[in-house]
């Protein structure tokens, strides 16, 4: 017999013979990517996801305000998240997300890169801001975590001062 | 007189005037030798009439004596000597009157002498016979007469004999004379000849002597120049035998080179020609390589059409997956949102959760999937892009291949006519170098002949300059005869 089906009678077996342990708890989070910077976003964070939608842009010029683009037959004004942590524009982003608050606000970002399980004991501390972007709030698996929350209150601050 | 006489000349003159006194003395010589031979020759035949004067006067003394002898004794054998002396009376008498032919006086008495003769015979004759009949008496009368008879007869002898004997004495003194005219003639002759050809011989030596010198002093220069130039020749005749010798080794080598020169070309020859054997094979294998590599255009052209329809199919398969990674995308954008709305929906959408779970794990896999197969066909478009420009390239070979074969045909059949060509060049090379060689074998014969004539030059030089310090030797001597003085000096 060799090895390789050695192994996966092995695992064939250890399928049957470990008992099912309690599911751990654990947090959701998306994986995407900020010019060349992998970052992730708590999914607890965003109300949904979205690619290739149309953005209609503003009349009037914002600073990251991008355009407003319509979901679920509700206009939602659309920010470059990439501006707002302090990259530069370079090309139209591709992807959104809307972030789960009372006034619902889309950010557009480059790419998508994957959805992410992390056990919630690696999960950071609320308080942490161990980098040196603005509204980063700890790492998953290497990522900054991105706090669209921070993100919206510093909207807030610079819409209603 | 002329002083560039030649030697022979002046020796000619010389002895003719020698040869000429010669004669003279002789001539004289020989007539007064010949008037001496005559006149002993006259006194002889005087003598010999006197002898026969004498020898008639015995015999008739020995007829009268034996005539009386036997008168007195009677006896026949007396008689012997009257017997012996008639024949010899008669043979005397007749003998005086051959002598006497040329002297009439003399004739004249033998003629007077004769019947004197006959009668005394006669008288002698009769007495005998007579005293055979008488016997033994004696007439006196008839010896009286006998007696007076023999008188007579002496006296006519005596007259004769002193005929002779003044005619004896005339030729004496003839030959005396003559003998001393001879003499004479033969001891002037003498003198005068000697004085003359010593005069002659002294002009002839002092010519010849200052002629002959300044010739041997000629011939010592000439002989001495002959032996230089012997020398010289003998010293060249060497060299030209050495340098002939060297031309032979040369030439022997020459030939040898001739005939390996001869042997490489027909192996050039033959090489050639297999050569062009081999070219033709070439051009038989480079057609046939060229029909192989036309079918290999075909394949590669084939290939070639293979591979752009494999581009175009996985352009194809690229752009259906670009609609199966759109899909998996979508679905996993439903997914999550669906997770979304689950975690939204508190407990009642736990369940939900984990299908939209499930589904999100099954776009997550469509879309690694996906990734996947496009990395797999951007590998196969890559080595389809690779395989199709090295194709090409490899057809651009093979055009460029099917050139160059036509190059190499044109090329093996180029080798083939210049293999042609060297072969007959080879072939005319080796008949050339042949003929050379047989040529250079008669060069050789030919220097073998002169270095034969040059040895044998050499040894005729030798002879030459034997010969030359001969004469010069021989003129050293001539010379040393000619002039001792000046040989001396010389």
């Amino acid at each position: 017999m060799t090895t390789e089906a050695e192994r996966l009678k092995q695992e064939f077996d250890a399928g049957f013979a470990l008992a099912i342990a309690p599911p751990e708890p654990f947090d959701d989070y998306l994986a995407l990517r900020l010019g060349d910077d992998g970052y992730v976003v708590s999914l607890t964070d965003v109300a949904s996801l979205h690619a290739d939608r149309t953005i209609v842009a503003p009349f009037t010029a914002r600073p990251h305000l991008l355009g407003v683009a319509g979901f679920r037959g509700v206009l939602v004004p659309v920010f470059d998240l990439r501006t707002l942590l302090g990259y530069s524009a370079t090309s139209a982003p591709r992807w959104l997300v809307v972030a789960k608050s009372p006034k619902p606000t889309a950010f557009a970002f480059d790419a998508f890169d994957s959805f992410m399980r992390s056990p919630r004991s690696q999960a950071p501390a609320e308080s942490a801001a161990t980098s040196a972007r603005r509204h980063v709030r700890g790492v998953i698996s290497s990522r900054p975590l991105i706090a669209l929350s921070s993100v919206l209150d510093a909207l807030e601050q610079e819409i209603h001062p | 007189m002329n002083w560039n006489w030649t030697f022979g000349r002046k020796l000619a003159l010389g002895f003719a005037i020698s040869a000429i006194a010669l004669v003279v003395v002789s001539v004289i010589g020989y007539r007064s030798t010949g008037r001496l031979i005559d006149n002993n020759k006259w006194v002889e035949h005087t003598h010999e009439v006197r002898r026969n004067l004498a020898s008639l006067l015995t015999g008739l003394v020995d007829a009268e004596t034996a005539q009386r002898g036997y008168l007195i004794s009677n006896n026949e054998a007396y008689l012997e000597p009257y017997t012996r002396a008639l024949p010899v009376i008669e043979r005397t008498f007749g003998e005086l009157r051959r002598l006497t032919s040329d002297n009439q006086n003399q004739q004249r008495r033998l003629e007077a002498l004769r019947p004197l003769i006959d009668s005394r015979l006669t008288a002698m004759k009769e007495v005998i016979a007579k005293r055979r009949v008488a016997g033994s008496s004696v007439d006196t009368t008839e010896i009286g007469e006998g007696k007076r008879l023999m008188d007579s007869l002496r006296v006519a002898i005596t007259e004769i004999d002193d005929e002779e004997a003044s005619l004896l004495a005339k030729r004496a003194q003839e030959a005396d004379a003559a003998a001393e005219i001879t003499k004479s003639v033969i001891a002037w002759g003498c003198v005068l000849g000697l004085l003359f050809v010593t005069a002659v011989a002294w002009f002839i030596a002092q010519s010849l002597t200052q002629q002959v010198g300044s010739a041997v002093k000629h011939i010592q220069s000439s002989s001495t120049e002959l032996q230089a130039a012997a020398n010289q020749q003998a010293t060249g005749a060497r060299e030209q035998a050495t340098a002939m010798n060297e031309i032979s080794t040369t030439i022997s080598e020459l030939m040898a080179t001739s005939r390996q020169i001869a042997e490489s070309a027909s192996r050039v020859s033959q090489i050639a020609e297999k050569t062009a054997a081999a070219a033709k094979a070439g051009d038989t294998t480079v057609d046939k390589g060229r029909d192989s590599v036309g079918g290999i255009r075909v394949q590669v052209d084939l290939i070639v059409n293979h591979m752009v329809e494999l581009g175009k199919k996985s352009q194809q398969i690229g752009s259906v997956l670009d609609i199966v990674s759109e899909l998996a995308e979508q679905t996993n954008i439903l997914a999550i949102n669906a997770t979304i709305e689950a975690a939204g929906a508190g407990d009642a959408g736990k369940r939900f959760a984990v299908v939209a779970d499930e589904i999100r794990k099954l776009a997550d896999r469509v879309t690694g999937s996906t990734k996947e197969i496009r990395g797999l066909i951007d590998d196969v478009r890559s080595a389809v892009n690779t395989t199709v420009m090295t194709t090409e390239i490899g057809s651009k070979a093979v055009e460029a291949g099917i050139r160059q074969f036509a190059d190499v045909t044109q090329a093996f059949r180029l080798i083939s006519s210049q293999v042609l060509t060297a072969t007959e060049a080879a072939k005319e090379i080796g008949l050339s170098t042949k003929q050379q060689s047989t040529a250079v074998e008669q060069v050789n014969v030919a220097i073998a002949n002169v270095a034969q004539a040059t040895k044998e030059t050499e040894v005729s030089t030798g002879q030459t300059l034997q010969t030359a310090s001969e004469l010069s030797s021989l003129s050293r001597d001539l010379m040393r005869i000619v002039q001792p003085d000046a040989a001396n000096r010389g």
